[in-house]
Order: structure tokens, then sequence, then C-alpha cells
């Protein structure tokens, strides 16, 4: 139960980051345009956010947990 | 936001030291983790993130927040930093203030109507780094536009003061 709940909140945060970071993108890209600094600057953090996701999930999948008891909580939720 | 055909003279941003001082926080909290390892590698104490248990999971995920919310701090600060902005046209000058994600505001002054450029440098930054305040006096309801932190801010107040004497000499 432990997992799924540690799962369910770092979900949820995460989805909260990048709700923000789309907007925060967007409205840069509405009210400036299709400057050179904005695609530097979007790429770099598009960069950065998926190389920070990449080593999570690569440190995940080096821990020994019960993936089966977080995948029957997420079949018995639907 | 700008009449159509009406030439721009300039657009300014604030000093780009400005965004690295508000980004610093957001370079300490990217770097205190790694400086952290450093010093426990220093003194030969060795960190494991266990295998086997929630608490190693929890650390990990910890850790991947920790880093995102960081970035995102940082693309924010670009982000305030980036869209406030001052345009100088030969008729207006506009001044747009992010003050947050979803709030914008963009006054603009009829160039006729000013009365008063002042540019204020203040302290040892700015004087070393050449940046400061420029204040246009208006007759407008928005009294007063503060062009905050914007570099060589004698030399804006010069363009400016330039372009009123333009506006002034041509023929009604």
């Amino acid at each position: 139960m432990e997992f799924v709940i540690a799962v369910s909140i770092y979900l949820l945060l995460l989805a909260v980051w990048a709700f923000l970071s789309m907007m925060t993108l967007f409205m840069m890209m509405r009210y400036q345009g299709f400057s050179l600094l904005t695609w530097i600057a979007s790429i770099l953090y598009l960069l950065m956010s998926a190389g920070a996701l990449l080593v999570t999930m690569n440190l995940v999948s080096r821990l020994e947990v019960d993936w089966t008891s977080l995948l029957y909580f997420f079949q018995a939720s639907l | 936001m700008i009449f159509f055909g009406e030439k721009v003279i300039l657009k300014v941003r604030k000093h780009p030291l400005v965004f690295f001082i508000d980004s610093f926080f957001c370079f300490v909290l990217l770097c205190a983790p790694l400086i952290l390892l450093g010093i426990a590698f220093f003194f030969g104490i060795k960190i494991e993130i266990p295998r086997e248990n929630i608490i190693g999971l929890a650390i990990v995920l910890a850790i991947s927040l920790y880093y995102l919310y960081a970035l995102l701090f940082l693309l924010f600060s670009f982000f305030m930093y980036f869209l406030d902005r001052w345009i100088v046209t030969e008729k207006h000058v506009v001044d747009v203030k992010q003050t947050s994600l979803f709030s914008r505001t963009v006054a603009k002054q009829e160039i006729g109507r000013i009365q008063d450029v002042t540019a204020e440098v203040k302290g040892f930054f700015q004087t070393i780094f050449d940046f400061g305040n420029v204040y246009i006096q208006t007759a407008g309801e928005q009294e007063r536009f503060v062009f905050e932190n914007v570099p060589d801010p004698n030399g804006i107040a010069n363009t400016v003061m330039k372009v009123i004497d333009q506006q002034k000499q041509k023929p009604l």
C-alpha cells in the first residue's frame, strides 16, 4: 500500500509540474513569438527535464520494488 | 499594442545580470545536492539508497521532483525576465509588465505627453555594470513610467529625449 501512496503522490505532483511547465512555455511563445531565445530556452528546458525523468526511471528500475501490487491496485481502481 | 506603421526606436529588457541574480536561488537549489554529495565523498561517508524497501523508492521520487521543480523555478524566472520589456516608438512609450504567469499589464503613453525623463544609477553593481532605472514622468493617468534595471539608463534617457525633440519639431 505504501508503494501505491508514494507513486500516486509522485504522479500527482508530476502532473502539476507538467501543467505549469507547458503553461509557462505556451505563454512565452504566445507573447514573445518564435524568437531564437524562446526556442533555445524551451529546448534546453525540455532536454533537461527529459534527462531528469530518464535518470529517475533508470534509478527506479534498479530498485527491487514489488510492482505487481501497484499494478493490481490501479487495475482494481479502474 | 503598437499602432501600425509606427517606427520602433528602442526595445529594452532588464539587464541580464538581474536575471542571474533572480535565478541564483534556483542555481543553488540545483547544485546543493551535488555539493552535499561531494562533501560526503570528501569525508568518506558512503551514501547508499536502500533497494528493497519503500524508503529507497521515496528518496528517488523525492529527488526527481526536487530537480524538476527547481528547473521549473529557473524557467519561471527566465519567463518573468524575458516578458518584462519597454518599447519606445516614434509616437509612444509602451510598458509591458508580466506580474505572474497569467497576469500581464501593458501601459501606453504618447511621447507628446512626456514631461520629464530621469536616469538613475544607484549602488555598487549598477555603477560597475552600468544599469539602472529610467523614470519617465507623464501627464497621463499612469503618471510615471519606470524602466527598471535597464542597461545604459543614460543612453536610454537621451534617446527618449531625442524622440521627444523630434516629435516637437514635426509640423502638425
